[in-house]
């Protein structure tokens, strides 16, 4: 590679001395490319957070005259009330993150280890429930675990059983835990899949029993994968605002997303205060993420050892195939087929009534014909569309940039590239959401972006930069440097190689780091609720203000939309990729 | 002692799968080394998988020093970690968060009636001090170099002094010359402990350097076995005939039967075969010859020597390798007369060397039937 550099030199100053072709000596466009990735990976992560630090020291945030001071801190860590908020808020999360990473993990074991039947169901069971917007999970638990009226209820008071108190602390760590658990499922299908199974079959080898085998094999091995996911749902849960509110207000749980909107309802905002919760969050994430590391040993260092030459090997389940089998479906049922039963149920009522075969008679379309016919709610529509849409693409290139500059490239930057990407994971997303209103309130920018769709799409790229990033460096390592290597010799420059080499070989990866971002910024609720105006109103918005009016039938047929809307772009995006990807396996 | 009776794994619903074994039977005496030898899935790594009991056979019997560890009319399987067994890995499956010491003595730890720590820790040394890595007891497993964790996985596998050895491919992941060392390692270990071992490899010249015994395998069956010797010089097998280099096939018809051998008509002239097999006179036949069974010359040798032209030459290193036309065929020729430069074009004459060339029994079943 030196000596085709030099050769590159050589032709430029043949040419005309021109000052294109004194940068073209001096500067590559490699190097141009990743001082551009490191400015605006750092300006999305680290502005907004350095100005809410900023708020929480200032006496007037917004004025002119404030001066510096503790005092936001001291009033808010010695109320008793914050206190009480602080254990809520660990408590929840606590709960959901260890619900959440067992039945994540042991679905994922069932999934990659063993020979259960049913495997492809098992995988599309899994992650269907990601597709449904988490307002519309808590909107469709509402309804089904209703006091007096939810079906579920009924059932078990027929039954017998106590019916379930939903809004309680435990109604909240179950519609949460349902919510988030495809995720941690995710994170265990990829722990187990890169462990070499020889390392189990070579204790096993040695005469120890399967329970000794995975006590001291197995799990320390997946430890850090299990830490790792467990500080990922922590985060994801404190940050998360739809079970609090719609839940969690009721049962009188107050936790910090909850305070934190609270507070910015009010009148005048107590910028200080929120910004004081803010900065603790983000030290509870901090530390969290810093425990997980150490007690894993590093989260991502040890986590994926493989032997050479290593074939995933099936554990016999024996007779218990079925009880895998059945564990799955009941979770499937659990968490899809329930919430979307009772949404499609309730869409086709003129009006709000338990499930009741009596009501077949009554079933209408007129509330999807008042949704087709609110100009506010097709406008909602179209902004989150518009927004999913842009913010997918717009991560997606900057990840594909940035993968490139971390993985292949020397460049004396990626480093702080790599960790600049990386710090979104520790910030809950309320917090991401509530920063960058800071920061755009204040910012010295030419254009004002608070009120357009453009703050919007700046918060939900910000928050999707690390998601983006762990399809994307990974699928970049997978493309040998010698395909590189060899366009570069065959006389290509980089950016040609870029395009002509890693794009078509990165499809993949492209296409899985675009189709999270669009699905989580089209149900985005947590950080847009403190960035829409009336004008930029988003669809996860809609849902929870038809929530709050009661107009339950409306909602629920808007939820049914949503959710064939997200699979109609699913379906496309992947008909696409097939098309146009190049087949990996 | 190892008697494995018409053992069978089918993956799935296809019974000719990668891997799976149809019906393999053969012994491993006491105190032997047994190489299973075969191109990738030919289910040697399935038949040792099923010695060890990490795979559970469909059908067969398997018995493990006079105990009975799998039979499907028993209704016996015995799982792995019951059977006294030592396995190495291809990958070494070194445990990456224990010590060269944890990982050693790992078996030591999990197998009941557990040994006092005293013993434990000496048992230890003592298989650590057997593949020389005694200095090494403290490091971290995953700071060791290949040759290193190899052996930190066969003193793992020594450690409970076990009456079976298990070796899959142990050898592939290192470079040659490290290769070759711990091969005579492996088998002067095992000589010395006098294990019974089972050796999986699908390398001819590993298996030929270190096995008492070499059993074929191919698509799930036992094509052929003996010792390297037998195997080797008179392969019974097309497969194992491949497999060990004879890679010149040679038309020919048998004109005279004798006791174990033939005279086979190539060509001009007629060269005796060994044969294992009965071939009537008048048969058409196929002779088998490795590229050093020949000789070649510019000047004739006998009055069997074949005339021919060379087509191109291939420098070995230690030896050439000419592509000869004799009549229709192209033969190769291997020759340690590197003075004796023979140029493309060049007229010359080849014959083989005596006892070099033999007849494989299903090319010449192969030959009468088409």
């Amino acid at each position: 590679m030196a000596t085709l550099q030099r050769a590159e030199a050589g032709t430029a100053s043949a040419g005309p001395r021109t000052l294109v072709t004194w940068l073209r000596r001096r500067v590559s466009t490699q190097s141009v490319v990743s001082i551009v990735a490191v400015l605006v990976v750092g300006y999305l992560t680290i502005v907004p957070l350095v100005t809410m630090l900023y708020s929480s020291l200032r006496s007037d945030f917004l004025g002119t005259t404030g001066t510096w001071t503790l005092e936001h801190y001291q009033r808010t860590l010695t109320d008793a009330a914050f206190r009480e908020t602080l254990v809520t808020s660990l408590t929840y999360a606590g709960g959901v993150a260890l619900a959440s990473v067992t039945v994540g993990f042991a679905l994922a074991w069932v999934y990659v280890r063993t020979n259960a039947p049913a495997k492809r169901f098992a995988l599309v069971a899994s992650l269907v429930p990601l597709i449904i917007p988490g307002i519309l999970n808590t909107v469709a638990w509402g309804l089904l675990l209703a006091p007096d009226t939810g079906p579920v209820n009924v059932l078990l008071r027929y039954l017998g059983l106590p019916a379930f108190d939903l809004y309680s602390m435990h109604g909240m760590i179950l519609v949460q835990s349902m919510h988030v658990a495809p995720i941690a499922f995710l994170m265990g299908v990829a722990s187990l899949s890169s462990m070499d199974s020889s390392l189990e079959e070579a204790a096993a080898a040695s005469g120890a029993r399967p329970a000794t085998v995975f006590r001291t094999i197995t799990f320390p091995l997946i430890r850090p994968a299990v830490l790792g996911a467990i500080f990922l749902m922590l985060v994801q849960t404190m940050s998360s605002f739809e079970v609090p509110q719609l839940i969690g207000s009721a049962a009188h749980k107050r936790v910090f997303s909850t305070e934190i909107f609270t507070s910015l309802r009010s009148f005048p905002p107590d910028y200080g205060s929120v910004s004081v919760i803010g900065v603790i969050v983000l030290v509870i994430a901090v530390l969290g993420l810093w425990a997980a590391r150490r007690l894993g040993g590093g989260v991502e260092g040890r986590g994926t050892i493989t032997g050479k030459g290593y074939r995933p090997t099936l554990t016999d389940l024996g007779r218990w195939r079925w009880v895998a089998v059945l564990a799955i479906m009941v979770f499937f049922v659990v968490t899809t087929v329930l919430p979307m039963l009772i949404l499609a149920w309730a869409s086709l009522l003129p009006s709000y009534r338990p499930l009741d075969p009596a009501e077949i008679k009554h079933l209408t379309w007129g509330n999807y014909s008042e949704l087709f016919n609110s100009s506010s709610i097709l406008g909602a529509m179209t902004h989150s569309l518009e927004i999913a849409l842009a913010a997918g693409v717009v991560v997606t290139a900057i990840c594909a940039v940035s993968a490139y500059v971390i993985v292949r490239t020397q460049l004396p930057g990626r480093a702080t590239l790599d960790a600049f990407a990386a710090v979104p994971i520790a910030v809950p997303n309320i917090i991401l959401g509530v920063s960058t209103l800071y920061w755009y309130l204040v910012a010295p920018l030419p254009v004002r972006l608070y009120g357009t769709l453009a703050i919007l799409v700046v918060a939900m790229v910000t928050h999707a930069l690390p998601y983006g990033m762990r399809y994307l460096v990974p699928g970049v390592s997978q493309i040998k440097a010698e395909l590189e290597e060899a366009s570069l010799a065959s006389g290509a420059g980089w950016a040609r190689t870029f395009r002509r080499i890693y794009l078509p070989l990165l499809v993949p990866a492209i296409t899985a780091s675009f189709l999270y971002t669009f699905i989580i910024s089209f149900r985005e609720l947590s950080s847009a609720i403190f960035l829409y105006t009336q004008k930029t109103e988003v669809v996860s918005i809609s849902v929870f203000e038809l929530w709050s009016d009661g107009q339950f039938t409306v909602v629920s047929a808007l939820g049914v939309v949503m959710t064939l809307m997200a699979c109609v772009v699913i379906g496309a995006v992947n008909l696409l990729s097939r098309r146009f990807g190049v087949r990996t396996s | 002692m190892i008697r494995v009776e018409v053992l069978r794994k089918n993956f799935g619903k296809a019974s000719n799968a990668v891997g799976a074994v149809n019906g393999v039977s053969f012994e491993v005496p006491a105190g032997s080394l047994v190489s299973l030898l075969g191109p990738s899935g030919c289910g040697k790594t399935t038949t040792l998988r099923m010695i060890a009991g990490l795979e559970r056979p469909t059908a067969g019997r398997l018995v493990i020093d006079g105990e009975l560890a799998f039979g499907d009319a028993e209704n016996v399987f015995v799982p792995v970690n019951r059977r006294a067994i030592g396995m190495v890995f291809q990958s070494y499956a070194i445990w990456p968060h224990m010590t060269v010491e944890q990982n050693v003595g790992y078996p030591l730890r999990v197998v009941r009636p557990r040994l006092p720590k005293s013993e434990q820790k000496e048992r230890v040394a003592e298989a650590l001090d057997l593949v020389g890595l005694g200095a090494y007891a403290a490091r971290s497993a995953t700071a060791l170099s290949g040759g290193q964790q190899q052996r930190v996985a066969l003193a793992r596998a020594l450690v409970r002094r076990p009456k079976i050895l298990l070796l899959d491919e142990p050898l592939s992941n290192l470079d040659a010359e490290l290769r070759d060392r711990m091969r005579d390692e492996i088998r002067q270990l095992q000589q010395q402990l006098g294990i019974t071992t089972v050796f999986v490899t699908h390398d001819q010249a590993e298996a030929l350097a270190i096995s008492d015994q070499v059993i074929v395998m191919d698509q799930g069956r036992l094509v052929e076995s003996g010792t390297p010797e037998e195997v080797y010089r008179r392969p019974t097998s097309h497969v194992t005939a491949r497999f060990l280099g004879l890679s010149n096939r040679l038309r020919g018809e048998v004109v005279a039967v004798g006791e174990g051998t033939v005279r086979v008509r190539l060509g001009g002239s007629t060269l005796e075969v060994a044969t294992p097999v009965a071939v009537p006179t008048g048969s058409p036949t196929v002779v088998a010859i490795r590229p050093s069974g020949l000789r070649i010359d510019r000047r004739r040798i006998s009055a069997d020597s074949w005339p021919g032209t060379v087509e191109r030459g291939i420098f070995r290193g230690d030896a050439w390798d000419y592509a000869v036309k004799l009549g229709a065929a192209t033969v190769f020729v291997r020759s340690y007369d590197l003075d004796a430069r023979l140029q493309p074009g060049e007229a010359v004459f080849v014959e083989a060397r005596p006892g070099a060339a033999i007849l494989v029994e299903d090319l010449v079943a192969d030959e009468s039937r088409g």
